[in-house]
């Protein structure tokens, strides 16, 4: 049962030890670490709080609905973090190290979530998310005047 | 001083692919439009992609979407529309990875006109 399936990719630990591995990556302090676990922890939970809502047979296809939904939040809030921290980067030199665990965090929740979605559903999903960012673009260069 | 020597850069169109596989940095052959021909050893390795699953797909859009913005696309189609190309920066790299920090050079080679994204690692 996907419920089940949910609950096993949401395993606390999991989420917590490499949240701990990514703050040591880019040496983040206690006060970070503790701010950078409680990141996990909140997009853990979302992924209990579905299976706790949806946990029937005849709830299957509105939990994946949801799950697929969930994992274009956490790809448009990676995509927000990945914009930050690379415009701080090429702009700074440097990027705040807060930012790249966030992402890092983002991505693999990503990653765990992705291991219960279909393949190919998954690729629409992302060009559906590529799509709607191009559009994005190109809206905002027609209001510009941006040829 | 850029991560990529100077004369591996004029050679940049006659790599084979086993000598693509022995460099220690990234090497990405994409066609204008940002397919990938040609996908290296240490880039497949490092971003944890088959070479197999990584040619044919767009670089910018399917395999890297972290670079698909103004910085590294934008700056990509700017160069490949101008019909040059040469530029190194700094970039961060955190999709199925850990954070990782990178250089980039896009490259345009003139005379074949071929386009090439090498990436070396940097420290933080």
């Amino acid at each position: 049962m996907l419920a089940q399936q949910l609950l096993v990719i949401a395993e606390d630990g999991v989420a917590d030890s490499a949240a701990m591995q990514f703050a040591l990556d880019v040496g983040l302090d206690a006060r970070g670490t503790t701010m950078l676990r409680a990141y996990a922890v909140a997009r853990v939970t979302a992924i209990h709080d579905l299976a706790a809502a949806m946990p029937e047979a005849e709830d299957e296809i509105e939990l994946y609905r949801t799950l697929a939904a969930y994992w274009l939040e956490l790809r448009f809030e990676w995509q927000r973090n990945n914009e930050v921290m690379n415009y701080q980067t090429v702009l700074r030199g440097s990027a705040e190290p807060r930012v790249i665990a966030e992402g890092s965090v983002g991505s693999f929740m990503l990653s765990r979530i992705e291991t219960l979605l279909d393949p190919a559903h998954l690729e629409l999903l992302a060009q559906y998310a590529l799509e709607l960012l191009a559009n994005e673009r190109a809206s905002a260069q027609l209001k510009e005047g941006v040829a | 001083m850029s991560f990529v020597p100077d004369a591996f850069v004029s050679q940049l169109p006659n790599v084979s692919r086993s000598s693509a596989d022995g460099l220690p940095f990234g090497l990405v052959q994409v066609d204008d439009a940002g397919v990938i021909q040609l996908y290296n050893k240490w880039e497949s390795e490092m971003a944890a992609v088959p070479v197999s699953s990584a040619e044919g797909k767009n670089f910018f859009t399917q395999v890297a979407p972290c670079t698909n913005n103004r910085l590294v696309f934008g700056k990509f189609k700017d160069g490949v529309a101008k019909g040059e190309m040469d530029s190194e920066f700094n970039y961060t790299f955190t999709y199925k990875m850990k954070p990782t920090n990178v250089q980039i050079r896009l490259l345009r080679h003139a005379a074949s006109q071929t386009n090439w994204v090498l990436v070396g690692m940097r420290a933080a």
